[in-house]
């Protein structure tokens, strides 16, 4: 891996990282236990490893965004996650300041291309 | 499947003891999940166990992710202090051995090997309990959250204020770490010399390069029934050098705190040397018996007077150093 990409690949990682509590989040309106979100996310193009899932979730449950209970009843126990008052109130701001974050950035973006393209 | 649990047995060790059954129970759900996932109804075979553990991470890593902060002992706020909290006691400690040492030499040179292996012994014993039980101090104070500011770099992590940056240190106001170190050292050989009197303080009178006998300067007895005064003025000698090392710098408050603790140890001292009861009140008699001199002849009146006239310089040399303390530090605290 050359030096560019190891270093895209550094940022690409710090930059994902935020963007994942809200992305979980934003799943949590219906329970869901770990894996079942990992695929459901998977599937949205957000890849999650279940290493980083699985104790973030308990963090979330900690912080009083997420309400939890093991389900017995299947083959397997598992325990599902589900947003709590606390957590639909804290996503419902998260969007919005996402929503100007991605304002804010596509302003940039597109200024730094403009000016790029004046130059070059 | 052993291999999971030593995988689960290894991250939930990692954790706080209360979430541990969950954590467990969790993580097996999750690694059968990856493995019906992966394996499609083929038959799981070690192989696929071990390809999902290490997507999953070393043990260590997700228990971190767990626990959500690092772990330690003493953290990074706290180790520059302690570091050289950890000098300056070892070095005062092995310090005061050697001065043990030295003296216990001079006392019977003979049993010179004795008392090495003795200062061998006790360094390394004194060494280890030093070590531990700063150490100790340090951990609880990480552990609990409760360093005082000054040891943790001066200001709050979260709440800082500009105004509590620690100044630039003025080289003409700062305290050096040697000149502390020094007086410690110096009130510890001054506590042995004393401690040891009858043998060291006094007119050693040397035969053949070998000690023959003391006249002590001190009075014995006396001086047992007033040594837990001296510990004191000694302890808050140390005590006094310490705050000068916390404090780093020459400041008003300091300067006054100087002033505070001088003035307690000239009192003491006054106090321990009230009526010269302290003192050998035969010196003059036994020094001019081991020179045989009688009391009749001059050589008598000028060891009498010179005993006296000593006895007068030392005082004035204990009392001048004190103003000179005192008087130093108002200057160094209010030049500009």
């Amino acid at each position: 891996m050359s030096e560019v990409d190891e270093l895209v690949d550094k940022l690409l990682q710090e930059l994902r990282r935020g963007t994942i509590t809200i992305g979980v989040l934003s799943q949590l309106d219906k329970p869901q236990y770990g894996y079942s979100l990992v695929s459901i996310l998977s599937d949205k193009g957000m890849h999650v490893e279940p290493g980083t899932l699985y104790p973030l979730l308990r963090r979330l449950e900690k912080q009083g965004l997420l309400e939890s209970k093991w389900d017995t009843n299947e083959g397997r126990p598992r325990k599902y996650y589900l947003l709590s008052r606390k957590g639909k109130e804290v996503f419902a701001q998260l969007k919005n300041e996402w929503k100007s974050i991605v304002g804010n950035m596509e302003g940039l973006l597109r200024e730094s291309e403009e000016t790029n393209d004046g130059n070059g | 499947m052993e291999m999971v649990e030593r995988y689960i047995y290894a991250v939930t060790q990692r954790l706080p003891q209360g979430q541990r059954i969950d954590i467990a129970e969790e993580l097996r759900g999750l690694i059968e999940d990856m493995l019906e996932e992966r394996n499609d109804g083929r038959p799981v075979e070690n192989t696929d166990i071990e390809r999902v553990l290490i997507e999953l991470g070393s043990p260590a890593e997700l228990a971190e992710e767990y626990r959500g902060t690092s772990r330690f002992l003493v953290g990074p706020d706290l180790f520059p202090a302690y570091l050289s909290v950890m000098k300056m006691v070892l070095i005062i400690t092995v310090s005061a051995m050697g001065i043990i040492f030295a003296v216990e030499t001079i006392l019977t040179p003979m049993s010179i090997l004795h008392h090495f292996v003795d200062l061998l012994i006790s360094l390394f014993v004194t060494a280890t309990q030093v070590f531990a039980w700063i150490t100790a101090g340090f951990a609880a104070a990480q552990y609990f959250g409760v360093a005082p500011p000054g040891l943790s770099g001066g200001y709050n992590r979260k709440n800082w204020n500009p105004s509590e940056l620690p100044p630039v240190p003025d080289k003409k106001k700062q305290i050096k770490r040697g000149d502390v170190l020094t007086g410690i050292i110096f009130s510890i050989l001054l506590l042995v010399l004393v401690r040891f009197s009858n043998h060291l303080f006094g007119v050693l009178l040397f035969e053949d390069h070998h000690l023959e006998a003391t006249i002590p300067f001190l009075n014995e007895e006396k001086l047992l029934e007033l040594m837990p005064l001296i510990y004191l003025m000694v302890a808050i000698g140390i005590v006094k050098e310490i705050s000068k090392l916390m404090a780093g710098r020459w400041t008003k408050n300091l300067a006054i705190a100087n002033l505070v603790i001088n003035g307690a140890i000239f009192l003491l001292a006054m106090f321990i040397l009230r009526d010269q009861a302290i003192l050998n009140p035969d010196f003059v008699q036994q020094l001019s018996d081991s020179w045989g001199i009688s009391k009749q002849q001059e050589e008598y009146t000028t060891i009498k007077t010179v005993w006296k006239l000593s006895y007068n310089l030392a005082l004035a040399a204990f009392v001048i150093t004190l103003l000179i303390d005192t008087v130093t530090g108002f200057y160094k605290a209010f030049r500009k």
